[in-house]
């Protein structure tokens, strides 16, 4: 048996797959702060009391991400290069929302007391300037070691072309301080861009205490209920490392739900043969979007944790905290069930980012709530049950709901209430749509030749409309689409990754060797990696990716590197590769321009055995039909349950509740049930 | 509500502003990636923008705020020359201040969207180069005394003609800045951008069709007016003047007077620049366009920010400067530092708003006023251009302390990381961090200095240097104290000698240049700053003593 645990802020999602593919699922609520309790009575739940059969626990956590966001994590030092103590702290310099002079930089991970300059000294082509001061080492030391801190953070200027000095302050710093947690740059992250490596690896230093505290717990906890099982956490990048390894590198693990959510669409895409899949997860607060092109997910080069929404460019960076490393690249945005809309004065209509959360939660929860959510206009108009959702545990005030879109949206806009939900549930789309272009359009790829797949508590709700701004003709709704991110992690690969930026001009006459000999090194570094994991080469399988720009660029496109050795040939595919990119996306090629490969990634994977999940599916008991709002007027409309459609089309509009999500089939879209479950949702015209 | 077109439904008016702000952005980001400066990719100089059929902005990237003021002129520029005569897969580019453009580094292209033989739109973008010629290499050089020791000047010209590059005008550019890889490297990743405007606001008229597109367009005007006049009614009624200096023109020593009058009246407010210096001899003279810029820029400050970046909130906003001033000089005067008078103008701004809304305004910030040029021949002899903006902080607010090493707030610069620049030209950076004690006290303390030194590699680098501030402190507000002043020294030998805060200056092998900004002023009085944060900067090492 293998199950996979998704713990995020409010829900503890549990999926757990038998040798015969039979799927149990589970919703509970999370116990914060010792989160093991819910994955303990969770795991219970779906296993049916005992863990014996338990072959492995797939993980994904939302631990990391929040002890940055509450600033839960251990007093951390920095030794940085003299000069340089203040680089965490400015960043890239801009502020995230123009001409907002209220902003509030978010408190740096390390204060500035400790972070500490050294004397030293490397040149940009690896030379040593000057020597390192070992005293001044030894003075910064006496600083950490009376401030008691647990974790360090070694970040020196241009470690990433030569780490000679990082490793002997890191020498040191093990030295006086034995039991603090200690992330070296070079080996964290040796790419150039000083504060993005200062800040990953500080962030790195900074989890490592609360990452291997949390898994050691879990761990024991398993343990202490008869299961040897292994943790395999979920890195951002997709793939999975064992516990002892997230716990030295934790900034990898972060934002792995999300993360997991792209991977079960990837998983999907795979399955269907589908090579354009756009993955649409919408929860309570947020909407997040991914592109899976043939199958696998983009990966952005960064992530900016805390900032609210990030868009995965440099456009609006400077709202929270950095993380230079490979991510799946999703546009994550704020308009999400409880996102409140309203009417500014000149009758601007919006929706969101902000969030009526949990608590008091849309008004239709009857909780305190008065202002409208987009839950509660989806109640307005009929699309949601007015009467309760979550399989009747969530109780629902239809008229709360009503009382809220009247007096905050129809009155100012001076329109009947439903008119007014209905163009709020619009602009949502459109707030959606923006995530979803945000992946699409700026890759220069066409979201309409794209399969929507849809999932989270709300993205079945909205897909269709959603589908329907972005020319998108093909929607699907997974089975269990409340809990698939949980579902993704079950069968993520293992996948150990090495990255470097060598900066190889591709004419150059040493290209072929140099590549080559990075390639070897980097390859080297993920198989002694797994071998610690207990993985051995003959099962993993060698991944390669050369980011190029051309040459004076400073960002890079990732060409797939061709398998085996590295010949002349292997140079000319990596360039057809970055060029065919560049033009598609940019409108141009520059065959006069040499081609630099400026970051090495090389990941060794070993995949995951795949299992075909076998679903039962609910049927209603009888015909039940809803007044719901569709294209200006109140229609009568089916409202059935998922086992009730066939693979025969049934033409909406048409309302499918699951016990998790509700799916709206609006008129124009058809609705079927296939073979593994999932709802094919397709635009008749 | 009166303007409002009532043929649009306000419904698809919302869409289409989230559409058209998403697809600038994406503009921008095809510019950042594609472009080879060390400036544009990483401070990101640069902005992008759609115009209607009329040329009229209808949404600005989200990039740089001093540029948005000034399309509306260049659209008129490159109208009034190709209106006629424009082809599909044209693409038009400018850089004369006195025709549409705001000083000749930064270059402007316009690209008109044709569908069914129509021009539906252009598509916009503005670039700051890392040279064009002239007597300064970086384009910014304070010592100019006419227009043509500035560089290459380009009135409205076609670069592209039917999607064929028009030869002889790169070539002349090539032929004509010191860095031309690195110049058409960036002019190309100006028309990326430019085809990723043209593919979404084609996609948006498939979906609208032309007429509505029109309307569309005109209705998210509209709106942003009717925001802005919204909001400057929330401004109180009255005339509301303050007075900000520049130390001097680099040339001439006299401090120069920017001085503003704001009459507030309603719905409207008159930015009156009567009582300014007049034009100077050096080239910080800042073109009408420039200017107007700024001074939307400050206002829009006063206004909630989610108000759509397009030309509708500057219709109830009138500026006004005589002619002959520094702030809108006549031709040939010299402009390329005139972003230095950009800030100040800025300054000059919102030190009148402030006493209109002092609960929203705070204090001086450091401004962007130092401009670093660093240029010469590498060891190989290869030419390198190395421009730089350096930004302080932002001054103390009425309720918070100032940021510390942040951008300006009217052009959000990213900065150059150190590694960079050591990997692409023969320049070490040995220090970029605060320098304590440096923001004015006050309630709410005013944001640090910051201090950046630059090592030559290079046999020979010359140094041009544009800054400000050494005379006079940014200003605090409400009995806040002023920042601290800005300093320039040259490191020769172990010698440290003090450089003039405009100016160019031969350096060696091994010579070290270091600059501080100034700090931002104080807010309130220092006397009511809480014990507490009064600690918090002493453990911080923020402020010593």
């Amino acid at each position: 048996m293998r199950a996979a645990a998704d713990v995020g802020g409010t829900f503890t999602d549990l999926v757990a797959v038998d040798a015969q593919g039979a799927v149990a699922r589970h919703k509970t609520l999370s116990t914060p702060p010792n989160f093991d309790a819910g994955v303990l009575a969770g795991l219970k739940a779906c296993c049916g009391g005992s863990l014996e059969l338990l072959a492995s626990l797939l993980h994904a956590s939302t631990v990391a991400t929040n002890a940055i966001l509450e600033r839960r994590g251990p007093r951390t030092g920095l030794i940085t290069t003299e000069g340089f103590r203040d680089v965490l702290e400015i960043g890239r310099l801009r502020y995230p929302r123009l001409y907002d002079l209220s902003w509030l930089r978010p408190e740096p991970l390390v204060e500035r007391r400790l972070r500490l300059g050294v004397g030293e000294r490397m040149a940009a082509d690896g030379s040593v300037v000057r020597p390192l001061d070992e005293r001044s080492v030894a003075a910064a030391l006496d600083v950490l070691v009376k401030a008691d801190v647990e974790a360090v953070a070694i970040c020196l200027l241009n470690s990433y072309v030569n780490d000679r000095h990082e490793v002997e302050v890191e020498r040191l710093v093990r030295e006086r301080l034995p039991e603090a947690a200690v992330s070296r740059s070079s080996a964290v992250l040796p790419l150039i861009r000083e504060y993005d490596r200062t800040s990953t690896s500080v962030i790195n230093a900074y989890l490592q205490p609360v990452m291997g505290d949390y898994l050691g717990r879990l761990a024991e906890a398993l343990q202490d209920a008869g299961s040897r099982a292994p943790i395999l956490m979920l890195q951002s990048s997709g793939g999975v490392m064992p516990a002892a390894e997230a716990a030295e590198l934790p900034a990898f693990c972060l934002e792995s739900g999300p993360t997991a959510g792209v991977l079960a669409a990837a998983q999907l895409a795979r399955k269907r043969g589908l090579d354009r899949v756009l993955a649409f997860d919408m929860g309570g607060t947020t909407a997040k979007a991914a592109v899976v092109l043939d199958g696998a997910p983009a990966i952005a080069p960064e992530l900016e944790l805390g900032g609210g929404i990030s868009w995965g460019t440099r456009l609006t960076r400077g709202s929270g905290y950095l993380l230079r490393t490979p991510t799946i690249d999703l546009a994550e945005i704020g308009a999400g069930g409880g996102s409140i809309a309203r009417v500014d004065q000149a009758g601007g209509l919006s929706v969101g980012p902000d969030s009526a959360g949990a608590d008091p939660g849309p008004a239709c929860y009857g909780r305190g709530g008065s202002e409208a959510t987009l839950t509660d206009v989806s109640v307005v108009l009929g699309h949601f049950s007015p009467s309760s959702l979550l399989g009747g545990d969530m109780s629902i005030d239809a008229e709360l709901a009503d009382r809220a879109v009247a007096q905050h949206l129809a009155g100012p806009l001076g329109s009947d209430v439903a008119r007014a939900a209905d163009a709020a549930r619009q602009v949502a789309a459109a707030e959606l749509a923006r995530a979803l272009r945000a992946v699409t359009s700026e890759r220069g790829v066409d979201p309409a030749a794209f399969t929507l797949v849809a999932f989270g508590g709300g993205g079945p709700g909205m897909a269709a409309a959603v589908a329907d701004l972005l020319g998108i003709r093909r929607v699907l709704v997974p089975a269990g689409p409340g809990v698939f991110s949980a579902t993704g992690l079950l069968g993520a690969d293992l996948r150990w990754m090495a990255t470097h930026s060598p900066l190889i001009d591709l004419s150059a006459t040493d290209a072929v060797s140099r590549l080559d000999e990075a390639l070897g090194s980097l390859r080297e570094r993920c198989m002694t990696l797994a071998a610690a994991g207990g993985y051995r080469g003959a099962d993993l399988e060698i991944e390669s990716v050369a980011e190029c720009r051309y040459r004076g660029q400073s960002f890079e496109i990732p060409a797939a590197v061709p398998e085996g050795g590295v010949t002349k040939r292997t140079l000319d595919t990596i360039r057809d590769r970055f060029e065919a990119l560049h033009e598609a996306t940019y409108g141009h090629r520059d065959p006069t321009s040499p081609v630099i490969a400026a970051v090495l990634r090389v990941s060794a994977v070993r995949e995951n055995e795949p299992i075909a999940l076998r679903e039962s599916q609910e049927r209603s008991e009888q015909q039940v039909q809803r007044r719901a709002w569709f294209q200006g007027r109140w229609r009568s409309v089916p409202v059935v349950r998922r086992g009730d459609l066939g693979r025969r089309p049934t033409p909406g509009p048409l309302i499918v509740e699951d016990y998790d999500a509700t799916t709206v089939v609006p008129p124009g879209w058809r609705g079927s049930r296939e073979a593994d479950g999932a709802l094919l949702l397709e635009a008749s015209r | 509500m009166s303007a409002r077109r009532r043929a649009v439904d306000p419904v698809q008016r919302e869409l289409f502003r989230h559409a058209v702000a998403a697809l600038v952005d994406e503009m921008a980001v095809a510019m950042v990636r594609t472009a080879r400066s060390t400036h544009l990719k990483n401070s990101m100089d640069l902005s992008s923008a759609l115009c209607d059929a009329e040329g009229r902005l209808i949404a600005q990237g989200l990039t740089l705020p001093l540029h948005l003021g000034s399309v509306p002129d260049a659209m008129r520029a490159f109208m009034a020359r190709f209106g006629g005569e424009m082809r599909p897969g044209d693409v038009y580019a400018l850089n004369d201040p006195y025709a549409g453009g705001t000083h000749l580094p930064d270059i402007y292209t316009a690209q008109p969207v044709f569908r069914g033989g129509r021009v539906i739109g252009h598509v916009v973008t503005i670039a700051h180069h890392a040279d064009v010629g002239g007597k300064t290499a970086g384009g910014n050089g304070c010592d100019a005394t006419e227009l043509f020791q500035e560089g290459i000047c380009l009135p409205p010209v076609r670069l592209m003609a039917e999607g064929e590059r028009v030869e002889h005008v790169w070539r002349l550019l090539e032929r004509n800045v010191r860095v031309p890889n690195q110049v058409l490297g960036d002019l190309r990743a100006q028309l990326a951008a430019g085809h990723v405007g043209e593919r979404g606001l084609l996609a948006l008229a498939e979906e609208h069709g032309p007429r509505r597109l029109a309307d569309l367009g005109a209705a998210v005007l509209d709106y942003a007016a009717e925001r802005a006049r919204l909001a400057i009614r929330e401004i109180p009624d009255g005339v509301y003047g303050f007075t900000d200096y520049l130390d001097d023109d680099g040339i001439d020593p006299e401090p120069i007077p920017i001085q503003v009058t704001l009459h507030v009246e309603g719905d409207r407010i008159t930015v009156d620049f009567t009582g300014s210096g007049g034009q100077v001899r050096g080239s910080i003279n800042c073109p009408m366009p420039f200017t107007k810029s700024a001074a939307y820029a400050c206002v829009r400050c006063a206004m909630p920010t989610d108000i759509p970046n397009n030309e509708g909130h500057f219709r109830p906003i009138e500026v006004t400067a005589p002619e002959g001033t520094i702030v809108n000089p006549r031709p040939p005067a010299p402009v390329a530092a005139r972003g230095l008078t950009g800030f100040r103008i800025a300054n000059a701004v919102l030190g009148a708003l402030a006493q209109a809304v002092p609960e929203r305004v705070p204090a001086a910030e450091a401004g962007g006023d130092t401009g670093v040029s660093l240029a010469g021949y590498d060891a190989q002899g290869e030419p390198f251009v190395m421009l730089e903006f350096l930004f302080g902080s932002w001054g103390g607010r009425p309720f918070a302390d100032g940021p510390d090493g942040v951008s300006s707030v009217v052009v959000n610069f990213a900065n150059n990381p150190a590694e960079v620049i050591e990997a692409e030209h023969p320049i070490a950076i040995d220090r970029y961090e605060f320098v304590p004690d440096s923001g004015g006290d006050g309630q709410f303390r005013g944001g640090l200095a910051v201090e950046r030194h630059y090592r030559m590699l290079a046999e020979q680098t010359t140094l041009n240097l544009r800054s400000d501030r050494r005379t006079r402190g940014p200003y605090g507000l409400q009995g806040g104290e002023p920042g601290a002043t800005s300093s320039s020294v040259l490191v020769r030998d172990g010698e440290r000698t003090e450089l003039a805060g405009k100016g160019t200056t031969a350096l060696r092998r091994g010579d070290v240049f270091e600059h501080r900004t100034a700090g931002g002023g104080g807010w309130g009085p220092p006397e009511r700053r809480e014990a507490a944060a009064r600690a918090r900067d002493r453990r911080a090492g923020k402020v010593t003593g």
